[in-house]
């Protein structure tokens, strides 16, 4: 089957930015593409509207029959010869070359989920404002804050989370089998069904929400004359200070206080962030500004101790700075100037 | 809980479907189609280039969404409240109606016909939302052939609609 060359061109960048990672530099091909032409255009007009129809396709198909039909030898050979390389620029296909390279890469995708079923990680990361779930195989789900890295990996055993920056919901599935383990620095939080949100400041500092079900926190970091010791060798785990949570309860765990303190919360408002809504009550402004901080780029800072205590009432749009900016510049006695790409906060 | 995985993209996406949708059954002269594109193309081209490249998709849809609804609002005037009232969505005249059914039917088949593996990648990101990260370990991949798989099932999809149409 012969496709139009600009036809094999959109459907290429339709799967390019989908794919929710594009750089500048494929962006701004795109955009030249583009503006190549109006076929361009009228071409990806037309996917749009062809990816509104495939919604409604498929409605009960099994993705993991396909899998496994894409697993059987006969079907790597009625793979081979169709497979399109629409190449991003310009560039003469060579046929041959790509016919080789299919089943090549329909023999990996083969063998690899063979393998690579019992056995699933991946490193994970948003940016600045972004925010981002994901589901995993075993039908749990983690949602990521703005600026939040982690790593995971899961096999017949276990489920290991590493949280190595940031903060994260966790929609725990229920398995008795594999627990569920987040690391967060020196912390760590055991589950096993349940939900539960960490958000990671430092190796040692760490606030962990339960909404709902049990998890254990355990920490390593202790203090002893005043000197902050990370886990060592001759640790037992068990010599480490830890704490059950139930259904909201919150705990703060700082590296100069040994006693865990756990507060009441409401789990509604500990998953609040995943809705971009923050509601902030009776915070002083120094809190709302660290959290209106972690979500752009433009940094702003208070410049008065005193401004930096005044208490803030009301929902806001974390991500939408624009907002606060318009509240306090609006606020009596209160001064915004921008600095750079920055914003400085004084009387 | 599934409302909480759909990215802001895809709420952006789904909005602009209607509109997408809009300038192909609305509009049913091609010519007027054609000019739309162009309009659309001319916008483009117009448009602050930085604010382009950061997110291009979404612009486009709006220039389109825009001149869909720009191209209704025109219509409209010249219409008296009852042809008006054809205007709406569940009333469209029993020919169009017939070509959408036929259109669909078409894409059914095309989409039974693709390769299990696009099809899977498919599925999984139209219909459950996933990312590639999270297909590429569904399916024992990398992100770059689910993005591949993605690819090659649009163009079958898109093809065949072509093709029988003709």
């Amino acid at each position: 089957m012969k496709h139009k060359q600009n036809r094999i061109e959109a459907a290429r960048w339709w799967a390019a930015m989908r794919s929710g990672d594009s750089s500048r530099a494929e962006r701004e091909q795109f955009v030249d593409w583009l503006q190549a032409s109006p076929e361009n255009v009228a071409e990806y007009l037309e996917l749009a509207d062809l990816w509104g129809e495939l919604g409604a396709m498929g409605k009960d198909a099994d993705v993991e029959e396909l899998i496994a039909q894409a697993g059987e030898p006969n079907n790597i050979v009625e793979f081979a010869p169709e497979v399109h390389e629409p190449p991003l620029v310009n560039q003469r296909p060579r046929k041959l070359y790509g016919a080789v390279a299919s089943v090549a890469c329909a023999l990996v995708v083969a063998i690899g989920t063979l393998i690579l079923r019992s056995q699933e990680s991946d490193l994970i990361a948003t940016a600045v404002g972004e925010l981002r779930s994901i589901s995993l195989s075993d039908g749990s789900i983690i949602t990521l804050n703005t600026r939040t890295s982690l790593r995971y990996e899961f096999d017949d055993s276990l489920r290991q989370v590493e949280l190595i920056d940031g903060e994260a919901l966790f929609d725990v599935a229920h398995d008795l089998s594999r627990p569920f383990i987040v690391s967060a620095g020196e912390n760590e939080i055991r589950a096993l069904g349940t939900s539960f949100n960490v958000y990671k400041k430092s190796d040692m500092e760490a606030t962990v929400t339960v909404l709902e079900g049990r998890v254990v926190v355990r920490t390593s970091a202790m203090v002893v004359d005043e000197q902050i010791i990370g886990a060592s060798d001759n640790d037992e785990p068990s010599d480490h200070p830890q704490v059950e949570l139930t259904g909201g309860e919150r705990i703060h765990i700082q590296p100069r206080e040994l006693l865990l303190p756990v507060t009441p919360v409401s789990p509604d408002r500990a998953a609040e962030w995943t809705t971009r809504r923050i509601t902030f009550e009776n915070s002083p402004l120094r809190d709302v500004v660290a959290q209106f901080n972690r979500y752009s780029v433009s940094q702003l800072l208070v410049d008065d101790p005193e401004l930096a205590d005044m208490r803030l009432n009301g929902v806001f749009e974390p991500h939408s700075q624009e907002d606060l900016l318009a509240y306090l510049r609006q606020a009596e006695g209160v001064n915004v100037r921008g600095v750079g790409n920055n914003w400085v906060i004084s009387r | 809980m599934v409302e909480r995985r759909r990215s802001v993209e895809e709420i952006i996406d789904q909005r602009y479907d209607d509109l997408l949708h809009f300038v192909r059954y609305r509009i049913r002269d091609p010519d007027e189609v054609r000019d739309l594109v162009q309009e659309a193309f001319m916008r483009l081209l117009r448009r602050d280039r930085e604010h382009l490249i950061e997110r291009p998709e979404a612009y486009l849809f709006r220039i389109a969404a825009n001149l869909a609804y720009e191209h209704r609002l025109r219509s409209g005037r010249f219409v008296s409240d009852m042809q008006c009232a054809d205007l709406d969505d569940h009333s469209e005249a029993p020919e169009a109606r017939a070509a959408e059914q036929e259109r669909m039917q078409r894409l059914d088949a095309a989409f039974a016909r693709l390769p299990p593996l696009p099809k899977a990648a498919l599925l999984l990101q139209r219909r459950d939302g996933l990312s590639y990260a999270e297909i590429a370990a569904r399916l024992g991949t990398t992100k770059h052939m689910v993005k591949k798989h993605l690819s090659r099932a649009m163009l079958e999809c898109r093809a065949a609609m072509i093709e029988e149409h003709r």
